[in-house]
């Protein structure tokens, strides 16, 4: 089984393209955009905040598809649990950085650091959930046991991804409405603002394919090097016990009620 | 800018939080090629 997900040198080229993007996007982000004519410019906070949102559906997603895979016997293979371990990690740092964003920039828009909004309570839930989720991978067991709770309880917690999403129509707290995936899927965003935030999903999500390349290859590395670690620790220990007993004859067998 | 505070912290942390786990993962896997390469 391959300890990589890509070719060195596509990750390398993915490598450099994602950091081409993510600096395009900071001198859209920052410099081209205009300020916005409510928020003015705490927008700005906006074309990290949405594409981290973005990454974070995209990586629990992941997860869980993976998860569904290693779960199916006929798909069932190391490389999805894997899979799904790597892009978890990705998806509770994007959804902290969500989190983040977004209360630096409610601080100065709404004039709270936090509010019990149905958007970011559950959106605090998921990261929990799927924190719980990666303190469940370093429990110490069997591969096949480990994989097989880890892909039940992330396929579980991929339930509160579309609460978090619908969350905004369900209930009508502060959160404001989907700006492009909104109801009507009419997008309230356009020009430079709209490209500039269209770019930030892009280049967040080259950045997301490339990090989970890479964390799914030291995961690999990890991985078996405990397998060998556990073979050395066996042979370790059949070497010095002590020499089986010699096989004993078979004996007679006695007849019940015999003198 | 207005609000430059909160922008530019919520620009450079992200900077900081993604380029240390790149920077992280880089050095974990270094480490393990090199004990590999040992055994």
């Amino acid at each position: 089984m391959s300890d990589r997900l890509l070719k060195p040198i596509v990750s390398t080229v993915l490598g450099w393209l994602s950091l081409a993007a993510v600096a395009t996007l900071a001198v859209f982000g920052l410099f081209v955009a205009p300020p916005d004519e409510v928020q003015s410019d705490a927008q700005r906070l906006m074309y990290l905040h949405v594409p981290s949102a973005w990454i974070a559906y995209l990586a629990f997603g992941v997860t869980a598809l993976a998860s569904a895979l290693w779960l199916w016997p006929r798909t069932r293979a190391t490389v999805w649990d894997r899979v799904a371990g790597a892009s978890a990690e990705l998806g509770v740092i994007f959804t902290a950085l969500t989190l983040i964003l977004g209360s630096l920039w409610g601080r100065p828009v709404w004039g709270v650091w936090w509010a019990w909004d149905a958007r970011l309570v559950t959106t605090a839930v998921l990261f929990f959930l799927y924190l719980g989720y990666l303190a469940l991978r370093r429990i110490p067991s069997a591969p096949d046991a480990r994989a097989k709770r880890c892909a039940i309880a992330a396929l579980v917690a991929f339930v509160d991804v579309p609460i978090v999403h619908f969350s905004v129509n369900w209930w009508r707290t502060l959160h404001q409405q989907g700006t492009v995936f909104n109801q009507d899927l009419d997008a309230k965003i356009h020009g430079v603002m709209a490209f500039t935030l269209w770019f930030g999903v892009v280049a967040f999500t080259l950045l997301y394919v490339y990090l989970l390349d890479r964390r799914y290859r030291l995961l690999s590395l990890d991985e078996d090097r405990e397998a060998r670690e556990v073979e050395a620790a066996i042979a370790e220990r059949v070497g010095a016990a002590p020499p089986p007993a010699p096989p004993t004859p078979p004996t007679a067998p006695v007849e019940v009620g015999a003198p | 800018m207005q609000f430059a505070e909160y922008v530019i912290t919520g620009w450079v942390l992200t900077g900081v939080v993604l380029g240390g786990y790149w920077l992280w993962i880089v050095q974990r896997t270094r480490r393990a090629e090199r004990v590999r390469g040992r055994e």
